[in-house]
């Protein structure tokens, strides 16, 4: 699996929370990440966002930040 | 439990908008593979293929609008080759008027058809279930490595084609 599934994934969960405020967007892309995503998946997600992040909708990429 | 009135009001509506695939048919791969499953086989092959009932469906097949066989010179009942971006396999083909032209549609129930080989890396946001309903693919006459994958692929996981008048 690529790092593009990865952002891709995240970006379609940012998309299903982007209705609510920004903090609780974010807060509720990180409980989904948290709750539901395989370790290496995250682990994934974290090193494309430490190498610049790529492609990632601003409230995965916050989402991510706070992993 | 609930007397006067629902503890938590009347429900929760949450919105769900709708991500549409990325995944694209190209002049490589111009069809649009769809997959399925018929309701008699229903989790038949997924627990333990003992059950009588898979004779009702000895193997997948590979539905094809008579167009898109024609120009491929693909007859019903040939064996034709299967294949996307991601991967490739063999099964037969059966011409079907129901088919829109541009889709082509199989079934998931013996694991030598190996439709999943097929099938991309696209998923669901919520479940991260693989997309079997969008892979953009090319359908051909099926060639001898193929044919030969097809058999290696049903010898190693121990199938034989199951006779329609087996007991």
């Amino acid at each position: 699996v690529t790092a593009a599934t990865q952002v891709r994934l995240a970006n379609d969960i940012a998309a299903q929370f982007a209705y609510l405020d920004h903090d609780k967007a974010v807060a509720g892309i990180v409980t989904h990440l948290t709750a539901f995503w395989d370790p290496r998946m995250r682990a994934q997600l974290l090193a494309h966002l430490a190498a610049g992040g790529e492609g990632l909708d601003p409230l995965a990429r916050d989402a991510a930040s706070r992993l | 439990m609930h007397v006067d009135r629902f503890v938590r009001g009347k429900g929760r509506l949450i919105p769900t908008p709708y991500v549409p695939t990325e995944e694209r048919s190209t002049r490589r791969f111009p069809l649009i593979l769809t997959t399925g499953r018929i309701l008699s086989q229903y989790n038949v092959g997924s627990q333990t293929r003992r059950t009588a009932n898979q004779r009702w469906h000895p193997e997948d097949v590979l539905e094809i609008h008579p167009h898109d066989a024609e120009v491929r010179g693909i007859r019903d009942g040939d064996e034709v080759r299967l294949a996307s971006r991601v991967g490739a396999t063999a099964l037969r083909a059966r011409i079907a008027e129901r088919m829109p032209v541009g889709v082509v549609y199989t079934t998931f129930h013996h694991p030598v058809t190996g439709a999943n080989v097929v099938t991309t890396e696209h998923s669901d946001w919520a479940t991260n279930c693989p997309e079997y309903k969008v892979t953009a693919v090319q359908v051909e006459p099926a060639r001898r490595l193929d044919r030969e994958h097809r058999t290696d692929a049903a010898a190693t996981l121990g199938l034989t084609p199951v006779a329609a008048d087996a007991t």
